[in-house]
């Protein structure tokens, strides 16, 4: 009999349109959105040329140094300018105008001076790369005056290779797509909500007319309950591990070496999302619609919080007000995915698995309470 | 009126389900609020980006002359020398560069033969750069004068380096107009602001246009002494001010709580932002009267509403900004209306001066957003017809019976 409800419980899963639509096509739309539209985040910040204009007047033509400084960092394989050179100032603002340029340079006085629109960091490497030109010259000017040393000497020993070397701390390097993919594997295990709403509204007489026909079967009732919802996670893990396949498979994210605690924490989260489902459907008398709203807005809510829309607020979330993130299960479960990827420890790693069982825990209790020794006088 | 007032007390109803996105948008919103920059510089400042050092040698006048360097030139954040905080930092660009003093630093700079710092930062972004070539530019300095003046203490030497590195190259903020430019605040929230202005639209105007297509309620209006024009202008005036309400809320939401930043912004470039999110309305309404006819319960019409808003706003540049997609998905995203109203909303918060050749960008966009919602909205009316048509006009549609 139980085997029976459980395998039938999995068909009817399978069978409704509407939990489908939410926890396997919703998803996997989802995933291939974000493959698309974070394909090119990593590669955002990175610096490119800087296009940037410098003013040919007699002064700066006369200045071999400094044309000599410009043509060195202009070079296209290796330096970061993209020099384009204006006859007067008015073509150079013209272009600036135009937003052809990020700014343009010309010289007074010996000294060059910067002209841009914008406080970005493009014009402060700029501002940073004149600085540079204007302390060294006067560094050297200033040496030679005080007889210190030749030229020759004082630029040698401004010629140092690299005072630093890169380090990497972490197996995996930094990166904001794959953030993304853990707060969306964290949206579909709390989607388990929708199994969970179809479960208890299966069970509760007075939310179906399956459930009056199933209160009065002959089955006890704590063993129905516990199949019922078994088989509701059997078909939600079923959805994750057809996301996990696409996501690794087929988009090519990296989760890090190890799968299987992926999958674990797949699974503890598709537990806390059914058991928040059940929770929200046996405490409220609330429509169908109102049910689906809140699993939904709840869910969207901490996937934003765990930084599924803005990158990174989870952390300054978790930075500034530490509670609310310990207590959002979807950082949680983004967290937990995270630590394997980054991490090479999995102390954090248990401790978000410990967070989510314990919240999947009181939903569930909760849940008991008030599916426990239903009487109803009408329906 | 009665189909226009029906609709109100339908809304009326499940007002509940509508305030529960509205006030979760708002707080996402509030949510990025608190984390975004609200200064708005009229003049020069560089950018500051956040760096660390970590000290693993003493304290000396060397190292302090460093920190005081790079104070002034970006923002220091401090994180305890354990490996998992300067890992999480490093992930969520909390830092954006980690300079690691090694033991014995000092010593060997003064003897002559160096050891290397260890940086860590997302290599090859443009801030990581910036702040390494700062922190070699100090050590190069502290270098030559110790090697012109080995008699010098560490002190003097700091002093001298920081006194070099003191000196600056004047920066001209060229402004084509005497107002302020619209803050970052603002430009985020009118780009967030299309998300919330689909999912609300079309939550609105599907609620309502699902129910009137109700087997039972449509046969029903078909023999009631009503035209099918007077049912029409009913819902038609239902959606007017359901998507005027809507307009007026989330930009009024967006615009208090930017208020600050707005001080001294030129008002007509606020005034374009308003029309911008208002076409942009316009279209959200088409494409409601698109969707009515593919929605058939309440859980499809969340799954397409979500699904359709955070689709369009990820391809358009709600959340992340269009120069941020790859090429061929830009291309792709220029077929969407988000795309148009983003790149309006750039254009205007970059306007530098009001006139036809810097107006004409906008202007454009303008024109892409309302031909998007004329034609879509022949698309609704060519699929309306063709669906009432149809026998199957009077398909399963299942919304809750309100009582």
């Amino acid at each position: 009999m139980l085997a029976n409800i459980y395998w039938k419980r999995i068909l009817v899963a399978v069978r409704n349109r509407g939990t489908l639509i939410w926890t396997w096509i919703f998803p996997l739309m989802m995933a291939t959105l974000f493959y698309f539209a974070f394909s090119g985040l990593n590669e955002a910040e990175l610096l490119k040329n800087i296009p940037v204009g410098i003013v040919t007047s007699d002064e700066y033509k006369n200045d071999t140094a400094f044309q000599t400084t410009l043509t060195s960092v202009s070079d296209p394989e290796e330096g970061f300018l993209s020099l384009t050179e204006y006859d007067t100032e008015e073509a150079a603002k013209e272009a600036l105008k135009g937003g052809e340029i990020e700014g343009f340079i010309h010289l007074e006085n010996g000294s060059p001076n910067l002209s841009v629109t914008k406080n970005e960091l493009n014009q402060t490497i700029l501002k940073s790369f004149l600085d540079q030109y204007v302390q060294m010259k006067h560094t050297v000017v200033s040496l030679i005056e005080e007889g210190v040393a030749d030229v020759s000497q004082i630029l040698s020993l401004f010629e140092t290779e690299s005072w630093t070397e890169a380090l990497s701390l972490s197996k995996n390097p930094p990166s904001e797509t794959v953030s993304y993919f853990f707060a969306l594997l964290a949206m579909v295990c709390l989607y388990g909500g929708f199994q969970g709403l179809d479960s208890v509204s299966y069970l509760q007489a007075n939310l179906s007319s399956m459930g009056i026909r199933r209160t009065i079967s002959p089955v006890k009732r704590f063993p129905m309950v516990v199949f019922d919802l078994l088989a509701a996670l059997t078909v939600h893990m079923a959805c994750l591990l057809f996301l996990l396949a696409y996501l690794v498979f087929i988009l090519d994210v990296d989760f890090g070496a190890n799968l299987l605690p992926v999958i674990v924490t797949c699974l503890f989260g598709s537990f806390l999302g059914l058991s928040f489902g059940a929770f929200v459907t046996a405490v409220s008398r609330a429509k169908e619609g109102m049910k689906v709203a809140v699993i939904i807005t709840v869910s969207l809510t901490c996937s934003f919080g765990a930084g599924m829309m803005v990158s990174g607020i989870n952390y300054k979330i978790a930075q500034t007000i530490p509670l609310l993130s310990w207590l959002n299960p979807a950082a949680r479960i983004s967290d937990a995915l995270y630590c394997l990827y980054y991490y090479d420890g999995y102390s954090q790693y248990f401790l978000n698995l410990g967070i989510l069982a314990v919240m999947a825990l009181v939903f569930s209790i909760i849940t008991a309470f008030f599916l426990r020794r239903q009487r109803y006088e009408s329906i | 009126m009665k189909v226009f007032k029906a609709s109100l007390l339908i809304l009326r109803r499940r007002a509940a389900q509508v305030a529960v996105y509205f006030f979760m948008f708002t707080a996402m919103f509030i949510i990025i609020a608190s984390f975004t920059s609200q200064q708005v510089a009229t003049d020069f400042s560089a950018v500051r980006p956040s760096f660390t050092v970590v000290n693993r040698d003493q304290d000396t006048p060397l190292t302090d002359g460093l920190l005081e360097f790079l104070r002034e030139r970006g923002t220091e954040r401090v994180f305890p020398d354990e490996k998992k905080a300067l890992q999480d930092a490093t992930f969520f660009h909390a830092t954006e560069y980690i300079l690691i003093i090694p033991e014995g630093f000092d010593q060997s700079v003064w003897s002559g033969s160096p050891l290397s710092l260890e940086a860590v930062s997302v290599p090859g972004t443009g801030k990581s750069y910036y702040l390494d070539s700062l922190a070699n530019q100090y050590w190069n300095f502290v270098n030559v004068y110790h090697k012109a003046n080995p008699s010098l203490s560490r002190a003097d030497i700091s002093e001298m380096a920081l006194e070099a590195l003191s000196m600056e190259t004047s920066v001209e903020m060229v402004r084509f107009s005497d107002s302020r430019p619209i803050g970052e605040l603002y430009e985020s929230y009118n780009r967030v602001q299309s998300y919330i202005l689909i999912v609300l639209t079309l939550l609105c105007v599907t609620s309502i246009t699902m129910s009137f297509r109700r087997p039972d309620l449509h046969m029903r209006n078909l023999c009631a002494p009503i035209t099918t024009r007077q049912k029409n202008l009913g819902l038609f005036l239902y959606c007017a001010l359901v998507g005027f309400i809507v307009w007026l809320l989330t930009t009024a939401v967006g615009f208090f709580v930017s208020l600050p930043t707005l001080q001294g912004a030129d008002g007509r470039l606020v005034a374009l932002l308003f029309l911008n999110s208002f076409l942009y309305t316009l279209t959200a309404l088409s494409i409601a009267m698109l969707l009515n006819y593919f929605i058939s319960n309440p859980n499809t019409q969340n799954a397409i509403v979500n699904f359709l808003g955070l689709a369009l706003s990820f391809l358009g540049g709600a959340f992340v900004p269009l120069e941020f997609l790859s090429e061929g998905l830009r291309a792709v995203s220029r077929f969407t209306p988000v795309y148009w109203y983003s790149e309006a909303v750039s254009d205007i918060c970059r306007l530098t001066v009001l006139n036809k050749e810097s107006l004409a960008p906008v202007w454009r966009s303008f024109a892409m957003e309302l031909a998007f919602a004329i034609a879509i909205l022949c698309l609704a009316l060519a699929v309306g017809k063709s669906k009432n048509k149809a026998e199957k006009s009077f398909g399963s549609i299942r919304t809750e019976i309100e009582m």
